[in-house]
């Protein structure tokens, strides 16, 4: 029969929890898969537009950038052989990517907030939640950037195998952030509000809209910015072109995943303390 | 009940602290985050601002029996079970449990308004635990058993509590729990329902260790065989005499005040007396009560006097009416009514005497006094009823 010992002095060490948290991921799956669901069909049965609107913010910003520097109110610096709109469009639906992981595990365990006081169930499942989630919606949102691509004729070249490990690492990395932030992001929101309105400023430390400045303390800046290589790789994936920073961007992953690894355990151990603060 | 039934809840000196004010109580939770993250130790004694929630609770439980847990608001008994349900680490001591556990602190927790019935038992059936498979054998009897099937495909939103309660009830009944905690959730549901859980839990119940918090002593003495009184926190009675548990429970509240709920200036009270000292009944000995009014306006007949027993529920359980036929008397006449109570049946407790004059013919009243007097019945033995019947009775043997 299953024994669960709640106690004051929990001696446990890292990979014992490890362990644990892997048992419960695995046993979880089904409420995962539960909670992505009901999100889903509940956040678009309520409107007309429905799926749209996870596509809404990459159209949105692409067409501003689109329009600044169609009217010439800014001259953006774009590498050649790119038309801008396919530059744009791949540019801001990455970004978009990176974005939405970053701020799911605060997000899907905020979301939460009504059960966890109530219920006990393996908490990371409301972490697998906001992944599946995330997937789900890269998928939709794949799908302007897959119209431009057609529509602009760009070929593909062998580089496109990369992409789903480049898409991968990507959200792997903005993930693991996202969840070492969680525990005291729950406590205080203004880690939250930080995130919220950080993201868009580093947007423009990110060759996003625009590509890493020829010179100068912002091409600093954007060399600084591990981003910077993810995202431009990322598109090169699509357009054709061959990666630059491969190796790069598997070490990263590796770290990134050493840091999910720590952020579960964290996640883990503080999730009791930060049920009893935040929801009565 | 077989002592070699296994232990499926062990609580060993179990305390949680908690902070009276938000700010340093997300500085703590802050720092303690922090610290575990370091591997610092946490001070387990008590902060600046923080309280005892729960301190210093044991208790053991085996299959087949049930826990219950009164006491007044802020007591400590919810965050006691959030402590037995594993949502908060104990400050100190430990719990051992050991089976699957059922919660149902708060039925249709999760439940998201604007999907269906059943799309919601999918969902609260998967955080309770359950895997796929078992839901879809089980959805069928659920749908059953909260009796709403026709609004299963109806988004929850439009649902009365009352119905959220069923399905909640429904979905977290068909656990098979090895414990059960049940915090107050009955009360919603109309009496079909409630006896409904109630037989469902009956059920459950010899197979199951039960931790039942409530506030209703009847619910409590019908189904637990032990009991924890808590006080700010603390046990005050833990034991197996359910009555003494809950006189305790009763005494914590008292109502002495006297309440004129209804008077139209036509009688005074002018006193009353009684042969009881310090008003004290004793089973079987009579007693004589005396009421005296004064007639303060003309009426024609006298009136009613009507005596109504209350237990410590506020809930009547006996009465006495006092009449005569009389007719013409002055105004400013004094009348006094006297009665006794012959072999009274009280069982040890507290009651509460209400009074009330009415009009014979009618029933309209004069004159309503709650809470006029109250009575201590001694007794050896503290029992939850009322009344302890005079019988006499003959066993044999064959």
């Amino acid at each position: 029969m299953k024994t669960v010992v709640y106690t004051s002095d929990k001696k446990t060490h890292f990979f014992q929890e490890l362990k644990s948290i892997s048992r419960d991921i695995k046993s979880s799956n089904f409420l995962a898969y539960q909670m992505t669901k009901r999100d889903l069909q509940s956040q678009h049965r309520q409107s007309l537009l429905g799926f749209f609107w996870i596509l809404a913010p990459v159209i949105i910003n692409s067409m501003i950038w689109l329009f600044l520097n169609g009217s010439g109110v800014v001259n953006v610096n774009i590498p050649g052989g790119i038309p801008y709109p396919v530059f744009v469009i791949l540019g801001t639906t990455i970004w978009n990517i990176f974005a939405e992981a970053v701020q799911s595990p605060i997000n899907s365990v905020n979301a939460g907030r009504a059960i966890i006081s109530k219920i006990n169930f393996p908490k990371e499942a409301l972490l697998m939640k906001g992944l599946y989630t995330t997937f789900f919606n890269l998928a939709i949102k794949m799908v302007p950037a897959v119209a431009i691509l057609i529509a602009y004729q760009v070929a593909p070249s062998w580089s496109l195998l990369l992409f789903p490990f480049y898409i991968i690492a990507l959200t792997i990395f903005a993930f693991a952030i996202g969840l070492i932030l969680t525990p005291l992001g729950l406590i205080y929101t203004d880690i939250s509000k930080l995130l919220i309105t950080g993201i868009p400023l580093l947007m423009y430390l990110t060759p996003v809209v625009y590509a890493v400045p020829r010179s100068g303390v912002f091409k600093f800046l954007f060399n600084l910015n591990p981003l910077t290589y993810i995202i431009n790789d990322t598109r090169n994936t699509l357009i054709g072109a061959a990666p630059q920073s491969l190796i790069f961007t598997v070490v990263l992953t590796a770290v990134s995943l050493i840091v999910l690894l720590i952020g579960l355990v964290i996640f883990r151990k503080s999730m009791p303390i930060v049920i009893e603060k935040i929801a009565g | 009940m077989k002592k070699d039934k296994e232990v499926l809840v062990s609580v060993q000196n179990v305390s949680k602290k908690f902070s009276k004010s938000l700010k340093s109580s997300l500085k703590y939770g802050a720092s303690d985050i922090i610290r575990s993250t370091l591997g610092l130790s946490i001070n387990k004694e008590l902060r600046p601002q923080e309280f005892w929630a729960v301190r210093d609770v044991s208790f053991e439980l085996r299959r087949g029996e049930c826990i219950g847990l009164i006491g007044h608001n802020g007591a400590g008994k919810s965050t006691l079970l959030k402590v037995l349900n594993g949502l908060y680490t104990p400050d100190k001591g430990q719990i051992v449990m050991r089976g699957k556990i059922g919660a149902l602190i708060e039925l249709g927790a999760g439940f998201n308004p604007i999907l269906t019935g059943r799309e919601n038992i999918y969902n609260n059936a998967s955080i309770l635990g359950f895997t796929k498979k078992e839901v879809e054998d089980k959805i069928q009897s659920i749908i059953d058993f909260s009796e709403i099937r026709d609004f299963i495909d109806t988004p929850v939103q439009n649902y009365s509590s009352g119905m959220k309660v069923r399905l909640g009830f429904a979905v977290a009944a068909h656990l098979e729990p090895d414990v059960l905690i049940i915090d107050e959730v009955l009360a919603v549901g109309d009496l079909g329902f409630v006896l409904k859980c109630f037989s469902k839990i009956d059920e459950l119940l010899p197979h199951t260790a039960v931790i039942f918090v409530s506030h209703s002593m009847p619910m409590v003495s019908r189904i637990c065989n032990e009991i924890v009184l808590m006080d700010h926190g603390k046990v005050e009675y833990q034991g197996r005499e359910i009555g003494k548990g809950i006189q305790l429970y009763y005494n914590k509240f008292s109502n002495n005040s006297q309440n004129k709920v209804y008077d139209n200036q036509t009688f005074e009270l002018m006193g009353v007396q009684t042969d009881l000292v310090n008003n004290e009944i004793r089973r079987h000995e009579d007693f004589t009560l005396t009421f005296e009014f004064k007639i303060n306006k003309p009426v024609d007949e006298l009136p009613v006097l009507y005596l109504e027993f209350k237990d410590k529920e506020q809930k009547p359980i006996a009465g006495i009416s006092v009449r005569e036929h009389k007719e013409g008397f002055s105004q400013g006449t004094t009348v006094m009514y006297r009665t006794t109570v012959k072999n009274p049946l009280f069982t040890l407790g507290k009651y509460i005497l209400d009074v009330g004059l009415y009009e014979p013919a009618t029933e309209s009243p004069y004159l309503r006094i709650n809470n006029m007097l109250e009575f201590i019945v001694g007794g050896e033995k503290e029992q939850w009823i009322p009344f302890e019947l005079d019988s006499e009775n003959i066993i044999t043997l064959h």
